[in-house]
């Protein structure tokens, strides 16, 4: 009820002012069911995932900028509706400058084929590496149409003091970006970090490729050994005329708890024959020197350019050979505002 | 604006910072209060420090073949175990009338209380609870876990949770692979339950041999995963 009051006073608002309000919404839906030829006596079990999300993804009005986003996931019974992100940012005298405040989940490490073929592979933290939430304010300073550099004050409920330098540049068809991320208190060993990264996305006529690498350096701290953490995501993708596009990824990550190494590596092709969408993946994970094989094919029916109705068949094994089969419905709907 | 923020935190939503760790959390879960969980379960974990959560029926205490009360308050106030409810004689909830079926939980509560042992979780017998009769559930405890397997990423949902029950036959493989797909996958906590141990009678389908348990721990004891009780295991990722 409270919800619904707020979207009304929301679209009041925008029309009283006259703002465009671009709204979005997103629901995403994975069922499956394996049957696991080595848990003899309990082969069959079935899970479901579940994520709604609604928001606005730049809403402008003279000097101001807004975008924020909701989201719940699984426990619709309880109503448990999240603040995802917000961010409100104001242009100064000097339109070079802008401030900003707001939350939004920060990390390393997002969006590549590895976590989203099918959708909701890994759950739903999108971050592979160091995700926390990150509530501050923001100095933006824009020193050509095509860099920014930022500087973010701020923190969580964790005691997770932390700034974060960022500098991005928008090339032609790509982008770079480097930052320095200062933490009071890293995720694990709850010790002060510095994570410098960097990411790149680039393309070449039907060659594409991005990549994304940090390194949390830790000093000796109390009990904690001076160490660092890797992590590393890649991925390389062809997008053919008249063959399938065909793309490969691969993620390593190395910390000094467990799992202490993870490899992980996935090649595919996906196929369009009018809206359907035909993908076969290959992919293998080394966790600590254990090895888990997947092999699936996800079909895909396209409504809309994102938004898709899919099911998947996987047969994944261990060294051991002993398979699990895994039937699933993967469902990845989103309304986006007109551009 | 203000208003519209104001409704924002008042209707429900809120802000929410993730697990500080990312690493899952391993639960070992023990049902019906077998003498072979006292006898052989708990001295091998705590031969690797790690402590586990019994679900008792509590009216079944001290019968034959099963450990009693003084050997549950051991292990709960003594050891740091965490003792949970299970009804009191391992009813099956759907069978029951709803008054019944109230009064097997509550007093299974009662006594759980009584014995000082501060129940926070419950498992349901046979993974079975009529729809009418969860609200109460959840009004007493503040976690519940069934009986089938599932992923559990944050956020956790503590009053739906679920585990993969030991099975007779198995050996540490199957629960090496399941705790290595968690992994792998992002779970965030992986439960892990047994009934008896070297049970003689080979109709049990729910045994476990001492020498595979003992794998099992020294398999996560190597990959130096977190073992917790289950209700601390569940604070721990809220």
């Amino acid at each position: 009820m409270k919800a619904k009051l707020l979207f009304s006073l929301l679209l009041i608002c925008c029309g009283l002012g006259a703002i465009e309000l671009p709204i979005y919404a997103q629901w995403q839906a994975r069922h499956y069911i394996y049957y696991d030829t080595l848990q003899k006596g309990k082969e069959l079990s079935w899970d479901e995932l579940y994520r709604a999300e609604i928001g606005i993804e730049q809403a402008r009005w003279k000097d101001w900028a807004l975008s924020f986003a909701l989201e719940s996931e699984e426990f619709f019974n309880e109503a448990l509706v999240k603040l995802k992100s917000f961010n409100l940012g104001y242009q100064l005298p000097d339109e070079r400058f802008t401030l900003g405040a707001g939350t939004k989940l920060h990390g390393y490490g997002s969006g590549s084929a590895i976590d989203t073929l099918p959708v909701l592979e890994r759950g739903y933290i999108p971050y592979r590496f160091q995700p926390r939430r990150m509530n501050a304010v923001a100095l933006g300073f824009e020193y050509n149409p095509a860099s920014l550099w930022e500087l973010k004050a701020g923190g969580n409920k964790h005691n997770q003091a932390s700034m974060l330098l960022s500098y991005q540049h928008q090339k032609d068809k790509g982008h770079y970006a480097f930052s320095l991320d200062a933490r009071a208190m890293d995720n694990h060993w709850r010790t002060p970090v510095l994570i410098p990264a960097f990411e790149y996305y680039d393309n070449w006529k039907q060659v594409s490729w991005d990549m994304s690498v940090a390194t949390a350096l830790f000093p000796e701290w109390d009990a904690t050994e001076r160490h660092n953490d890797y992590f590393a995501l890649g991925e390389l993708r062809y997008n053919a005329e008249r063959l399938p596009d065909m793309g490969i990824a691969a993620a390593y990550k190395k910390q000094n708890y467990a799992p202490f190494e993870e490899h992980e590596y996935r090649v595919y092709l996906a196929q369009e024959l009018g809206a359907f969408r035909f993908t076969p993946i290959a992919s293998l994970q080394e966790v600590d020197k254990e090895r888990l094989w997947k092999y699936t094919f996800l079909s895909q029916y396209k409504l809309l350019n994102n938004s898709t109705f899919g099911a998947y068949y996987e047969y994944s094994h261990f060294e051991t050979n002993k398979p699990r089969h895994t039937l699933g419905l993967a469902v990845d709907l989103k309304f986006e505002p007109a551009k | 604006m203000i208003l519209s923020l104001s409704l924002l935190s008042s209707s429900g939503c809120r802000f929410t910072s993730p697990s500080p760790s990312s690493e899952p959390i391993i639960v070992f879960t023990f049902d019906d209060q077998h003498e072979s969980v006292y006898q052989v379960a708990f001295p091998i974990m705590q031969e690797y420090g790690y402590r586990g959560t019994n679900f008792v029926n509590t009216a079944a205490l001290g019968k034959p073949r099963l450990f009693g009360r003084d050997e549950l308050i051991e292990m709960t106030l003594s050891y740091g175990w965490e003792a949970g409810g299970h009804t009191l004689n391992h009813e099956a909830l759907n069978q029951l009338s709803y008054s019944e079926a109230i009064r097997v939980i509550l007093e299974d509560y009662q006594n759980l209380q009584e014995m000082g042992l501060n129940p926070l979780s419950f498992a349901l017998p046979k993974g079975q609870c009529p729809s009418g009769v969860y609200p109460y559930l959840q009004g007493l405890y503040p976690n519940i876990r069934g009986s089938s397997d599932f992923a559990m990423y944050c956020p956790i949902n503590r009053q739906a949770l679920g585990y993969l029950a030991f099975q007779t036959g198995w050996n540490q493989q199957v629960i090496k692979q399941r705790i290595v797909r968690g992994i792998a996958a992002g779970e965030a906590l992986i439960i892990i339950g047994f009934h008896r141990f070297n049970a003689e009678d080979q109709s049990y389908t729910d045994s476990c041999s001492d020498t595979v348990f003992r794998e099992i721990l020294s398999f996560v004891k190597e990959k130096n995963l977190r073992v917790l009780p289950l209700a601390e295991a569940v604070n721990t990722l809220r």
